[in-house]
């Protein structure tokens, strides 16, 4: 079946937007909607974890799922509110997220919920800002090495 | 950062208080510091510190078809306390800057760094959008070569290598004060052109390209009979009518700005 | 197929390491890398050892991170194209179809058949040395030295072939949307050919120096298994994932490019010597990809259509329509995939790259609790990362 036609039938409140390409869901529902999709549509792999951000008041998650017989992407989309961006965690049950949503954390500033090892991995601890968001102030010094050309 | 790693303290130079002047006149030490800077230029040992791509060039310079071993570098040392110079080939990041230091300041004396590729030398594609970028990794340990390329062919490498051997080839000369620094070649010695410097310096080519002045007449009367051509068929234009206003009146040609003038003679000396 | 002389293998066994029952021993935190000859680049592993045995290791990535999606969201569509080059700096042709095939997706910008059959050459040429230099330096990292200088003068003939076509050794800036920027020479086409033969002639001199050496079956039969399960739930790909046994090969399934016009076999684990999943048949599974891919430049040289090398509506000042795309190909060392989002403005929106190595990487600190030390180098050279592709 198709990811649309799967959630319709089994969580017919939580999507919120259906096209060919993707389905958007509510965000507090995207794990049981990451069930649905290996269960019912073969979704075996969780391909790629991308945050986008939408000023001024949005942010998306982009989850795309890996089938591969026969081979296709199932993209599910999840929106959040910018001031407040949480999305529960995919962790614990697809192992791939782990990483894939600490660098969202890291370069987007997109929590989520209950990831056992919520900390930056691509940047050093203590950086500051989420670079990917569309309006980060580029760093003028860090630990005394200047970062203008 | 340390005082020593302050960028601009080349590592060729020692701590101030290092030669002993009363030890210096009284010992001969001159063929053997030759033999001692012979024997390291001849075998630099290169720190295996590979970032990123220009990694991958260094590692073809070590293999057959470039071979790095005929200039005695093969032995790449994973350890910096067995290396002569570290060749930081690839992107020196802020997470990484600190292990740089720290791996410069486990080799032991003398070292040297050849910062190779661009990103080593300012930062390279990286130096405007590049946020987690060190922008040239001199900001971070003192470099005696820098290498632009990205990444630069072996070829490069080995040019590097040897400019760093006759740096360290003249190392003893400076430490005794011998060599004062740099000073330049004759204007068109055989020296000069083999660092690449131009006998005619840019200025005086003007004078050395001789303009012809009858055709240069001929292209002035050309430029003011094609002003003149153009004039006429403005003047038409209105007369046409249907157009209206196609053509906005022409606007001046700007004046080239008059050639610099030269600059006074100074005597070029070491930093 | 090469005769080598029967080794016998207790395969799948491997001696447990004991200790003596009064020895007091206390478990060893230490750090490998990010300067370390076996970690392939700037890799951090953080190591929790009992003795030689490997209780925890925990790989810390992000040294090599050069904001290359910042980068692209900055700069034009053609001024962002050679960061995608420098993700996966071994196999950097491959990169840039990731990131433009998913352009070309949401744009719907036609390639013309020749620079589609170009495009597909060179991927594959660049796939055949990547992996000649990661089957070499999996031979480094369990100490033979001269199987990788073999390697490379086949890796250099390679280079020598794309630099003339490209202008680069190492990164090519070659593909760009709608076509590729240079055409090829009947010369080239010839000595291209020569060169599949000559790699081909010496696959054989590489299996007896190093796959069915003694010593290198005794380091990697039945070493670091990672299985079907494992690969699949950390979204690793590429020859791990056939060498557990997934049949799963992008150029096969959701071809792109004109691939579907070429006939080449997809080996897939397990091959003639070891478990399925371990160390030797993800060397086995590079070395058999080889060959496959000799056959396709082989093909795609003799059938090269004619025409255009690229498409005349792309300029220099190219700005993608609205939309949004999703487009994965097959690089040497995983699948390379870009989330591309445009709003039509001069540069992408969003192009989050996935770099295979992120995944493949990430399954090192389930894989490797309980090996020895030197088995995890075997592990880790036998995963094949470039931490180019993996921080980007």
């Amino acid at each position: 079946m198709t990811p649309a036609e799967a959630l319709r039938s089994a969580l017919p409140d939580a999507v919120e937007e259906a096209t060919d390409a993707f389905v958007r869901v509510k965000a507090e529902k995207v794990v049981e909607a990451a069930r649905v999709l290996r269960e019912k549509c073969g979704a075996e792999m969780l391909h790629q974890i991308s945050g986008v951000d939408r000023p001024p008041d949005k942010m998306e998650v982009v989850y795309h799922f890996a089938r591969l017989k026969p081979a296709a992407f199932l993209c599910l989309k999840v929106s959040v509110p910018r001031s407040n961006p949480v999305v529960p965690t995919l962790a614990n049950e697809w192992a791939s997220a782990n990483w894939g949503e600490r660098e969202t954390w890291d370069l987007l500033g997109i929590r989520f919920s209950g990831h056992p090892h919520p900390y930056r991995i691509l940047l050093p601890e203590d950086w500051e800002g989420h670079p990917l968001r569309k309006d980060y102030a580029y760093p003028v010094e860090y630990h005394g090495v200047d970062c203008v050309e | 950062m340390t005082e020593a790693t302050r960028p601009g303290r080349p590592s060729y130079m020692p701590p101030p208080e290092r030669f002993d002047p009363e030890v210096e006149q009284t010992i001969l030490l001159t063929k053997a510091e030759w033999l001692v800077d012979w024997s390291r230029k001849s075998a630099l040992w290169p720190l295996g510190f590979g970032l990123a791509c220009c990694a991958i060039e260094m590692i073809s310079t070590a293999m057959t078809k470039f071979d790095i071993s005929r200039f005695g570098a093969e032995v790449f040392r994973a350890t910096p306390r067995q290396a002569d110079v570290m060749i930081v080939a690839g992107t020196v990041t802020h997470k990484m800057a600190p292990r740089v230091q720290r791996l410069w300041d486990q080799m032991a004396d003398p070292k040297w760094v050849i910062a190779m590729g661009a990103c080593t030398v300012g930062g390279g594609p990286y130096f405007k959008y590049g946020y987690h970028v060190v922008k040239g990794v001199d900001k971070v340990v003192p470099v005696d070569i820098y290498l632009p390329g990205c990444p630069p062919r072996p070829e490069a490498l080995l040019e590097a290598i040897m400019r760093l051997q006759e740096l360290v080839e003249a190392r003893s000369k400076r430490l005794n004060g011998k060599d004062p620094g740099y000073t330049p070649p004759e204007k068109g010695s055989r020296q000069a052109k083999k660092d690449g410097l131009s006998p005619v310096e840019p200025w005086e080519t003007a004078k050395a390209h001789k303009f012809d002045d009858a055709k240069k007449k001929t292209e002035e009367d050309e430029a003011k009979a094609k002003a003149a051509a153009a004039a006429a068929k403005k003047a038409a234009a209105p007369a046409a009518g249907a157009e209206g206003a196609s053509g906005a009146p022409a606007a001046p040609k700007p004046e080239r700005p008059a050639r610099p003038p030269k600059p006074p003679e100074t005597p070029e000396g070491g930093a | 197929m090469t005769t080598i002389q029967g080794v016998r293998l207790d395969e799948g066994e491997r001696a447990a390491p004991t200790l003596p029952r009064d020895i007091l021993t206390e478990e060893l935190v230490f750090n490998m890398g990010p300067q370390h000859p076996s970690t392939h680049g700037v890799l951090r592993v953080v190591l929790r050892t009992d003795g030689e045995v490997v209780r925890e290791a925990q790989p810390l990535i992000g040294n090599l991170h050069r904001c290359c999606e910042k980068i692209l969201e900055s700069l034009t569509y053609v001024q962002g194209l050679p960061y995608v080059d420098r993700m996966d700096y071994l196999g950097a042709l491959n990169m840039e179809m990731g990131l433009v095939l998913s352009v070309e997706k949401a744009a719907a910008v036609e390639v013309p058949k020749r620079a589609q059959y170009l495009r597909v050459i060179l991927c594959e040429i660049n796939r055949v040395i990547s992996h000649l230099f990661a089957a070499g330096q999996f031979g480094l990292d369990m100490g033979a030295f001269t199987p990788f200088l073999y390697m490379f003068r086949e890796r250099e003939e390679g280079l020598t072939l794309l630099n003339e076509v490209t202008g680069g050794r190492l990164l090519y800036h070659y593909i760009r949307y709608g076509g590729v920027t240079r055409d090829v020479s009947d010369d080239w086409k010839r000595k291209c050919i020569a060169w599949c033969d000559q790699v081909a002639a010496h696959m054989d001199e590489y299996n007896n120096l190093l796959t069915y050496n003694h010593i290198f079956l005794n380091r990697t039969v039945g070493v670091a298994i990672i299985d079907r399960e494992t690969a699949l739930r950390y979204g690793a790909t590429g020859p791990i994932l056939r060498a557990a046994g997934v049949p799963r090969d992008l150029r096969k399934d959701m071809p792109y490019s004109c691939y579907e016009d070429f006939d080449f076999k997809v080996p897939v684990g397990p091959h003639d010597k070891g478990v399925v999943g371990d160390s030797w048949n993800r060397h086995r599974q590079r070395l058999l990809e080889i060959e496959e891919s000799l056959k396709i430049i082989r093909q795609a040289i003799t059938k090269l259509p004619a025409g255009d090398v690229s498409n005349p509506k792309v300029t220099r000042g190219w700005k993608a329509p609205e939309g949004e795309a999703y487009v994965a190909s097959e690089a040497p060392r995983g699948e390379i995939s870009c989330y591309f989002v445009s709003d039509g403005g001069k540069a992408p929106y969003r192009a989050r790259m996935r770099g295979p190595s992120f995944y493949n990487i990430s399954l090192l600190s389930e894989t490797s609790r309980g090996l020895l030390i030197g088995d995890l180098i075997a592990l880790m050279g036998s995963i094949d990362i470039t931490l180019g592709e993996c921080d980007r």
